[in-house]
């Protein structure tokens, strides 16, 4: 299958082989590229203005950053930083919701690019494929997996799954972690057997 | 009985003084849980009894949740608690084994479920294993995609994963 890979941030990215065996990183086409202009351009501002001058440190990734701000280095708080970037992006006509709705609360800044979760990820594969919902699974143990869980047509879980997963999907392993998907999987290749 | 997800079903005879027939019956029924059994067993007074069997051999109960399990199983007071109890483990699934056969994509969260925390506790062989399942649902048509919420650089921790499957 050509198609195997990965997402990673998400479903914002996805990470595969191509046809001369090298690797490939794409990024999720269905994202509105002005998102992923206003966080690129948060990223670059902040390397450029508060981690060249040792003001913090972050954890910068394609589609989202955590910044952790040094606020006495650097003068400003949380919430000074985030006026600053939305000022910028309103100044270049890019959407702000990323920033006006970014965490604050621990002095630093989270942000991460609108439009973009494990669901954006499932249609992005399932557009690639051609694979349509009704013939997905997904499998996952935590709130951020329900996203891709509204994407296909079964699911199931691990025993260390969140309750809010252990209540909704269709199969809830008796195995935890990895002991689970070794029975999930387990189950799905018994089923393709019968087939 | 189905809706257990049953997969077995066997009786055994033994002999017995204290039965009156000399004959007591032991029912073993197989789950769709891996290493889980039902028993009912003939009482001398005539009456049955409903246990629980967990084969604590089996491969995959290594560092499974079977402390839960058998706290969720042991905790029903009767028959029909006991029944809701392993219905919650696996009868909607095997409800819907024509969607699972008919599936063609199946996206999976990597950390915890594939890499559990801290990563040095995933055991090789649970790789092999992994990967062994993987390469059964590739040829069963199956497209597999690896689901994180990380960082790609991430992915790269799970190389040797990866290897088995024939990613290198």
């Amino acid at each position: 299958m050509e198609l195997n890979g990965a997402l990673a941030e998400s479903g914002a990215i996805r990470i595969a082989q191509n046809e001369q065996k090298e690797w490939i990183m794409e990024r999720n086409p269905t994202v509105p590229e002005d998102q992923w202009q206003a966080m690129q351009t948060c990223i670059g501002f902040i390397r450029e203005n508060y981690l060249s001058k040792h003001f913090g440190i972050a954890e910068p990734k394609v589609s989202a950053v955590t910044f952790n701000l040094d606020q006495e280095a650097s003068g400003k708080t949380g919430f000074q930083l985030q006026q600053e970037l939305l000022q910028l992006l309103t100044e270049r006509g890019l959407p702000t919701e990323t920033v006006a709705n970014a965490d604050v609360s621990n002095g630093g800044i989270q942000l991460a690019a609108g439009g973009i979760d494990k669901a954006a990820g499932m249609r992005y594969v399932q557009g690639l494929t051609g694979i349509p919902k009704e013939q997905c699974i997904a499998v996952g143990d935590s709130k951020g997996d329900l996203p891709a869980f509204s994407e296909a047509a079964l699911t199931a879980a691990p025993f260390n799954g969140a309750k809010e997963l252990r209540e909704s999907v269709d199969y809830f392993s008796p195995f935890d972690a990895e002991y689970g998907i070794l029975d999930i999987t387990n189950q799905i290749i018994a089923q393709k057997q019968q087939a | 009985m189905a809706g257990l997800g049953v997969k077995g079903h066997q009786v055994e005879v033994f002999e017995s003084d204290s039965a009156e027939n000399g004959k007591r019956y032991l029912e073993r029924i197989t789950t769709n849980i891996p290493g889980v059994e039902i028993v009912y067993a003939d009482n001398a007074n005539g009456g049955r009894t409903l246990s629980l069997a967990i084969n604590h051999e089996t491969e995959n109960v290594q560092r499974a949740a079977r402390t839960d399990i058998e706290n969720v199983l042991r905790s029903a007071q009767t028959h029909e608690e006991w029944v809701k109890a392993v219905e919650q483990y696996g009868a909607n699934w095997n409800a819907r084994q024509e969607e699972v056969r008919q599936a063609k994509l199946l996206s999976i969260d990597i950390d915890e479920c594939i890499l559990p925390t801290p990563r040095e506790s995933r055991l090789d062989g649970n790789f092999a294993r992994d990967g062994e399942r993987f390469k059964a649902l590739d040829e069963a048509g199956m497209t597999i995609i690896l689901n994180t919420g990380g960082q790609r650089r991430r992915l790269r921790k799970s190389s040797n994963f990866s290897n088995l499957w024939g990613w290198s």
